[in-house]
């Protein structure tokens, strides 16, 4: 069995003792087939002992059905009834508070509506500064916007304020992120396939700086998040473009009639004098505000000609402040009390502190750190490193040499025959210890370059000052005894060595014992030996 | 049909059988013989106090919600059906109060900024709940925790034990659904305790 919801659900029913004595022991069956299931049932066991033995039963109360009895054959007072009534009294008080001053002064919430908004409004219309004097148009830009309906809103032209007609012919602006496929240079391109000269080029420029001027105060932003657009945005367009066009006709006919269909003509439609009366003449002085909390359209003057004066102001300031700035005198006064208090001949010249733009720099001084007197590394590790390499040369292709008269026998076998009881055994047994002192002699020799010309050898001079115990000890065990007398000490061939040595002794021991044995033998039964 | 009808009888039987003092007493009270209905809440009260206790989790409450119970019992004992048991019906009332009690905190605490939640606000440190609380204080604060959803049929199994007929009938659900949501409720009970499996040796 699975352990899914639906069996887990039937275990805990199972647990609980609920459940048919035939699906009971279907899980007893499952049960003793599932070491999971098994495991589970006694974790569900244990959440149930928990919280069976989680809460204590709640203290009596004995006053309760007194409480009980008293509250159900209270009289209800007439009190109680008013009492929970009372929120629909308070309800209907306020709503009749509430019509009273309406019909006294009716337009009070008319006003009140209108105080607010005026308190917005004119929260949002401080400080308002026209946007694309931020946005530092280029010529360029009025000229995409006449024919493009476009103006960058920012100076590394992030954003865009595009403005065009719905289907229904309604007046639409989005703001707009960088939009693809836009075009450069339109203005160079407008010039050359016009082939202007140079003066008529200063005319288009002239057009376009007359424009630019007017634009500045549709678009507004302050502070407060809040910006406004003139509606006249749509109308300066319409002016801008057919006044470039009309000049374009005038300028160049043939290269004009190839772009603009035949028979129309801008030079006598007088669309742009008429828009600009009309923009002139209408008061029409509402701005679009878009705020954070709300759009709303409102009344709003803005006062070219006060901004520039201000920004003239703001201007003259600032080349003002900047005189200003060059005549002044800082004067940094130090509290000369305060470092004599600090002076102590350990402070002051521990520390000395550097401060640059770009650096913090503390130099600590007369710190006491103990000399210590080292060896020249260097050229030791030289030495050590080349009388390694040596050491290695010499014994990579060393044999250890054993005396020929005295090798190992293992030839000759001994046999039990147990039938007959008849040995035979022939076993030279070898002098270890003299195989050992035989390879120390060789190696000593090795060491001290008499058996082979191991000049390189001769640099460890041996009674030098590189065979002080305390250096390269590791180094000079290789080559010393206890004494200081200079000796190969292979550990682990000595080890085998030994090793050998004590099984060899024992062997030895063994025979001698079986050759007592045998000689009894021999004795007893007076049988011959024959050798095999 | 058969097992149908062999289920209705299973259901019957114990009825008929446990028919208890709570139906005469009630005949006397609807007869007019007043403090038959003292007798009544005497016999229930403590269990009934123990219920609200253990659904809504906290002491401060449970009387408030028990003299509301009763009194709503009291206006409608009139009407009383004698077709199951009297205490089936006192329970579904009682946690039917207790579901409002806990809706009402529910939305005061919306208003309060959970101030009041109580179960939730010693959570983030376990160190300081290791040093003062015992293991059954645990067991409650998880418990708390559950949804009342799973609480509820799980306090009344374990607890009170109930069956989960019973249950049933007093929560208002069918079998499976009790059986299931107490199944969750002990899951739900062991992935919160599960940061103190060793101490509770799960």
């Amino acid at each position: 069995m699975k352990l899914n919801d639906t069996n887990l659900e039937l275990l805990s029913a199972y647990l609980d003792g609920e459940l048919s004595s035939k699906e009971a022991s279907e899980v007893e069956e499952k049960l003793k087939n599932s070491l999971d299931l098994q495991n589970k049932l006694s974790e569900l066991k244990k959440i149930k002992a928990y919280t069976k033995s989680a809460y204590k039963p709640i203290e009596e109360n004995p006053y309760f059905e007194t409480r009980l009895l008293a509250s159900l054959y209270k009289p209800k007072s007439a009190w109680s009834k008013v009492k929970k009534l009372s929120p629909v009294f308070s309800i209907i008080l306020l709503t009749v508070a509430v019509g009273l001053i309406l019909k006294i002064n009716p337009t009070m919430i008319k006003e009140l509506f209108e105080q607010q908004k005026s308190n917005i409004t004119g929260f949002y219309k401080e400080n308002l500064r026209p946007l694309l004097y931020a946005a530092n148009l280029t010529n360029e830009d009025i000229f995409n916007f006449a024919f493009y309906k476009r103006l960058p809103l920012d100076e590394n032209d992030n954003k865009f304020l595009q403005i065009g007609f719905d289907p229904n012919g309604k007046q639409v602006f989005e703001i707009k992120n960088i939009d693809l496929g836009r075009e450069a240079n339109n203005l160079e391109k407008f010039a050359a396939s016009l082939n202007l000269t140079p003066k008529q080029r200063a005319q288009v420029d002239s057009i376009i700086e007359l424009y630019a001027n007017d634009l500045q105060g549709q678009v507004l932003v302050n502070d407060k998040n809040c910006m406004a657009v003139s509606p006249n945005l749509w109308y300066y367009q319409k002016a801008l473009a057919s006044d470039l066009l009309a000049f374009a006709e005038k300028t160049n006919k043939d290269q004009f009639r190839r772009i603009i269909p035949s028979g129309y003509s801008f030079a006598s439609n007088q669309t742009a004098p008429v828009i600009l009366r009309e923009i002139n003449k209408a008061g029409n002085d509402n701005y679009i505000f878009f705020t954070p909390d709300s759009i709303f359209t409102e009344k709003y003057r803005f006062d070219k000609d006060k901004f520039e004066e201000a920004m003239k102001n703001f201007g003259e300031q600032m080349k003002n402040m900047r005189k200003e700035m060059k005549n002044f005198d800082v004067h940094i006064f130090i509290d000369s009390s305060l470092t004599k208090r600090r002076v102590s001949p350990l402070r002051e010249k521990d520390f000395k502190v550097f401060i640059d733009t770009n650096l913090f720099r503390v130099e600590i001084e007369n710190l006491n750190i103990p000399e210590i007197v080292l060896p020249d590394f260097d050229s030791l590790s030289i030495i050590i490193e080349n009388s390694v390499r040596n050491y290695d040369d010499a014994f990579r292709n060393y044999t250890f040499y054993f005396p020929p008269d005295r090798d190992f026998n293992l030839k000759n076998r001994i046999e039990r025959i147990d039938s007959s009881f008849l040995y035979n055994f022939k076993v030279t047994i070898p002098n270890v210890d003299s195989i050992l002192r035989e390879n120390k002699i060789r190696i000593d020799s090795v060491l001290k370059g008499k058996t082979f010309s191991f000049d390189s050898m001769k640099v460890f001079d041996f009674d030098s000052r590189f065979f002080h115990p305390d250096s390269s000890r590791a180094f000079y065990k290789y080559f010393l005894d206890d004494s200081g007398k200079p000796y190969f000490n292979n550990e682990q061939l000595r080890e085998q060595m030994e090793m050998l040595r004590k099984e060899m002794e024992k062997f030895r021991e063994e025979m001698r014992d079986l050759q007592k044995d045998l000689k009894k033998d021999i004795k007893e039964t007076e049988k011959e030996v024959i050798e095999i | 049909m058969n097992s149908q009808e062999s289920d209705k009888k299973e259901l019957q039987i114990p009825q008929i059988l446990n028919l208890d003092d709570d139906f005469s007493l009630i005949k006397r009270y609807i007869d007019g013989d007043e403090p038959a209905f003292k007798v009544l809440v005497l016999r229930h009260k403590e269990r009934v106090r123990n219920i609200i206790y253990l659904t809504i989790g906290n002491v401060t409450g449970v009387d408030d919600i028990a003299q509301e119970v009763f009194i709503t019992v009291f206006k409608n004992l009139k009407q009383f059906r004698f077709e199951s048991q009297f205490s089936t019906w006192l329970y579904r009332i009682t946690i039917n109060k207790c579901k409002d009690h806990l809706r009402k905190v529910a939305v005061r605490n919306i208003f309060t900024g959970f101030k009041d939640s109580g179960s939730d606000e010693s959570e983030p440190n376990y160190e300081m709940k290791t040093e003062n609380k015992d293991i059954s204080e645990f067991v409650q604060d998880a418990i708390k925790k559950l949804p009342s959803k799973l609480r509820i049929p799980l306090v009344l199994k374990d607890i009170e034990g109930f069956s989960y007929q019973e249950i049933a009938e007093t929560v208002q659900c069918d079998l499976g659904t009790v059986k299931s949501r107490i199944f969750r409720a002990r899951q739900g009970l062991k992935n919160i305790l599960a940061p103190l499996e060793k101490e509770l040796r799960l």
